[in-house]
């Protein structure tokens, strides 16, 4: 997937200092598919780019995932740990019922509306009692996961595609909690508003486009 | 009268290094031991050394053990279940007691030097190879407890809880796998 270079022009143009700038940046590159492949991969290679690239070339696994830690850094406190500990293994629960053949109806139901539900968690700041939020996250990692264990047996290494997407899921959660840090600065706290948006959006989009 | 062979690598010694890069080069091996690494980084340093010392030898006995049998798959099910064993408790980033921590280096370092030694091919120098894969475990073991126990940052502590998520959920994943 591709970004409009315009979207990096928007927020090089936005009047932030230049520290602020570095802190924006690293957390976004980790959003940055790397469309690089110089060496045709196989076995090991392929089913790890395959599994890594699954949860970040699906936008409605990537809202999602960003969604998890910016609600992560809102609710501060312990689910500023809790959500990025726990969530691999709830998820990885979900995907061992997705291996299994383990029928979960309205799977891609249930991941469209991750978005909305995360996406409006985020934008409103919610901060419901903790366990109402780890359950909620972790009923949507279950069906999240359960879509991607469903394709594992299919990959040419399974440990490397499940590495893969693991890993991917991991490092979106900690580019979410990055970026979700900023609704402690005064003039950037919009930043997350308009992300909690935008991810309300597009799960709208799955689920009834 | 025997040559002398300048690149040992093509005799005995060959071994060796195929033991050491067994344990370094495969996934499936390198990633509960890394965790293992953690689990001993978080402990006290006595505690630490222990299971260190426990690892190696519960390795050789394993090894020893291991020899004796062909690859069988319900070997790989105790290797992915180290996975989720260790995994959960590197995530989990506390101590633990020092007798149940020594009993899970050592039941790990036996169960992994098994699975190196099954199905060892026969022209392979089991002894040799043994030793590099012990060397390898001890090494790897020694250095990601090492930089767990020496980087006491809330952060970098929080980056090897998570990455020991990662693995006890591969773990979960790859047992479904195995099982199905």
């Amino acid at each position: 997937m591709k970004y409009p270079f315009w979207l990096f022009l928007t927020i090089f143009r936005t009047r932030i200092t230049k520290n602020m700038k570095r802190s924006i940046l690293l957390p976004l590159m980790l959003l940055i598919p790397l469309h690089t492949f110089a060496h045709a991969e196989t076995g090991l290679g392929e089913g790890f780019s395959s599994g890594f690239l699954h949860p970040i070339t699906g936008l409605d696994h990537m809202v999602a995932m960003l969604a998890v830690g910016l609600w992560g850094s809102i609710l501060g406190g312990q689910a500023l740990w809790i959500l990025p500990v726990t969530f691999p293994i709830v998820m990885a629960i979900g995907g061992a019922m997705g291996i299994a053949g383990f029928p979960l109806p309205g799977v891609e139901t249930a991941i469209a509306l991750s978005g909305v539900v995360l996406g409006v968690m985020v934008a409103i700041k919610a901060q419901p009692p903790h366990w109402l939020a780890y359950g909620l996250v972790g009923l949507f990692a279950v069906f999240h996961g359960h879509a991607h264990g469903t394709e594992l047996p299919a990959a040419s290494s399974p440990l490397a595609y499940g590495l893969g997407f693991i890993l991917a899921t991991g490092l979106m959660h900690i580019a979410g909690i990055l970026i979700g840090l900023l609704h402690e600065k005064p003039g950037l706290k919009w930043v997350v508003t308009a992300a909690g948006v935008f991810i309300a959006f597009t799960g709208l989009f799955f689920l009834f486009g | 009268m025997r040559t002398v062979a300048l690149h040992i690598v093509n005799t005995e010694l060959g071994h060796f290094y195929a033991g050491i890069f067994h344990v370094l080069l495969s996934p499936d091996h390198l990633l509960p031991l890394a965790a293992l690494g953690i689990i001993m980084g978080f402990q006290e340093k006595t505690t630490a050394r222990h299971m260190l010392l426990t690892a190696v030898i519960a390795g050789l006995a394993g090894g020893l053990y291991g020899r004796q049998l062909d690859n069988q798959a319900w070997l790989a099910y105790i290797n992915f279940s180290s996975f989720v064993v260790l995994g959960a408790l590197a995530a989990y980033g506390k101590t633990i007691k020092p007798p149940i921590a020594l009993s899970l280096s050592a039941l790990f370092a036996g169960s992994q030097s098994m699975l190196h030694m099954a199905g060892l091919p026969s022209d392979l120098s089991w002894e040799i190879f043994l030793s590099g894969v012990l060397l390898g475990l001890a090494s790897v073991a020694a250095v990601i407890s090492a930089i767990a126990l020496s980087l006491p940052s809330k952060w970098i502590r929080l980056a090897l809880r998570i990455y020991g998520s990662w693995v006890a959920a591969l773990g979960l994943l790859m047992m479904a796998l195995t099982g199905k």
